[in-house]
């Protein structure tokens, strides 16, 4: 069983993923905040070098989903300088596996056109993204200077699965249900030949509108919408 | 900004004779007559839009000041929430022109047989000061993208004055500060601010001298005026005879 440490585990994400990756992996829980659900976690600050160097020790794979969004300062230390220190501990101890999360890059840009599909990320000058964007850009030198398999999944509107019908629901673009992370995070953990070490990802679970779709994740990951979201909001019709 | 290194004094000499010049340090320093020196510094970010306010142009030479940044997450944040803050500021205060120097040495781990011109991908080490000057080089784009700015990057060659550059030592990147200097000067002419096009209002373009058997394929414009080919030395070496 693989072994897998998570950054920032007790965010947003975080508790809402691990369990789905739990049965097939051997995770190791890591936040600066304890775990909202009482579950194991370390104590680790990704801006601190020593505490994630020491987090990564033993570990097959990292899995980072640690953000800090909007603060002009913190979302530097944490989404860029946090990569970085990220970067340096997998070379130190050898892991050839890592999975960042971060906030679609495209949407600005694209969002009057249809069927966008892996064009180049726009992060602009909002903390949230350019710092991500930038994190980014040290892992993909890292991965490509020593061959670290690196995979960015980038969305927005992360939530709960609909569980019933619904009549009415807006779905801004790269809405993903937890469960499609789930599957995407397993699949990123096991592909093999990750074309040049570095791989982003547009993900979407909701593809009705037709906007952005998810061929490229499809096509390296074989990553496939689980529940397509749409579902459940159809328009009563007689 | 840091008008103190070997870049930016050849810059200051540049520049002033016909502009008004203030210069960004952190510590007290002398500039030339007539320049206004201002107290400040990238990584505290209330000292900056005094530094820019009423300015026409920004130039933000990536060289690190008088007092650096402690240790490399300090300079990695100097580099990149730095520049953010300058541009920030720069951009609140309606600053129109902004110049960043970049480096050459993005490219150093191509083959020694391939051409390299702007189209080229850039490769920075994972870390290091290519890798945080890189970075810099993305947040001024950025904003470029997002703002009614001009922004130029000038990707410098191995700054070394002529006569200090050595044939044991040859780099087809070698680059005089003075000429940098004029080079920085051109970019200054440009304002593509009024121009909603981003694409138009960024540009990226390699800076160094001409050696014989040029590696990188300058852009004739930018090498207009440019004193000092090192010629003495690739000749030392039987190139270029």
């Amino acid at each position: 069983m693989k072994r897998v440490v998570v950054f920032g585990a007790s965010g947003h994400i975080g508790p809402f993923i691990t369990p789905g990756l739990a049965q097939q992996y051997e995770l190791t829980l890591t936040d600066v905040a304890p775990h909202p659900d009482g579950h194991d976690s370390d104590i680790v600050d990704i801006r601190d070098y020593d505490a994630v160097q020491r987090a990564c020790q033993g570990q097959d794979a990292v899995l980072n989903l640690g953000v800090v969004r909007h603060d002009p300062v913190l979302s530097w230390e944490v989404n860029t300088r946090g990569v970085e220190n990220i970067s340096r501990s997998v070379v130190e101890h050898g892991i050839k596996r890592v999975l960042h999360t971060g906030p679609q890059m495209v949407r600005l840009w694209f969002d009057h056109q249809f069927r966008v599909d892996d064009v180049p990320l726009m992060p602009g000058t909002a903390h949230y993204n350019l710092t991500k964007f930038l994190g980014m850009e040290i892992a993909r030198a890292y991965a490509r200077e020593y061959g670290i398999d690196t995979v960015w999944f980038l969305f927005n509107e992360l939530g709960p699965k609909p569980q019933e019908q619904q009549e009415e629901g807006v779905h801004p673009p790269f809405t993903l249900v937890w469960e499609d992370l789930v599957s995407a995070c397993r699949l990123a953990l096991e592909v093999q030949d990750l074309p040049d070490h570095f791989q982003w990802f547009n993900l979407n679970s909701y593809l009705e509108h037709g906007k952005y779709p998810v061929h490229k994740a499809r096509r390296i990951l074989g990553y496939e919408v689980g529940e397509h979201v749409e579902r459940y909001f159809r328009r009563p019709v007689d | 900004m840091s008008s103190q290194s070997v870049l930016g004094r050849a810059v200051t000499h540049e520049l002033a004779s016909d502009h008004e010049l203030r210069l960004l340090e952190t510590e007290p320093i002398e500039g030339p007559p007539g320049s206004q020196v201002m107290i400040g510094d990238l990584l505290q970010a209330g000292t900056l839009p005094a530094a820019v306010a009423g300015v026409e142009a920004v130039i933000h030479t990536a060289e690190l000041p008088l007092t650096p940044p402690a240790d490399d997450a300090a300079k990695l944040d100097w580099y990149t929430r730095g520049t953010y803050d300058l541009m920030m500021a720069a951009v609140e205060a309606g600053v129109k022109r902004f110049i960043y120097c970049g480096t050459l040495h993005l490219f150093d781990t191509y083959p020694e047989d391939t051409y390299i011109t702007e189209y080229h991908e850039p490769f920075p080490p994972p870390c290091g000061e290519r890798m945080w000057r890189y970075l810099g080089e993305i947040t001024v784009r950025e904003f470029v993208r997002d703002h009614a700015i001009t922004g130029t990057s000038l990707r410098l060659g191995t700054l070394v004055a002529e006569d200090e550059a050595s044939s044991d030592a040859l780099d087809h990147s070698w680059l005089d500060p003075r000429d940098a200097a004029r080079a920085v000067g051109a970019a200054l002419a440009r304002d593509s601010s009024d121009i909603h096009n981003w694409v138009r209002r960024w540009q990226i373009h390699h800076v160094c001298a001409k050696p014989p058997n040029p590696r990188f394929l300058i852009q004739p414009e930018i090498q207009q005026g440019f004193e000092h080919t090192f010629a003495a030395a690739w000749a030392a070496r039987g190139v270029g005879e």
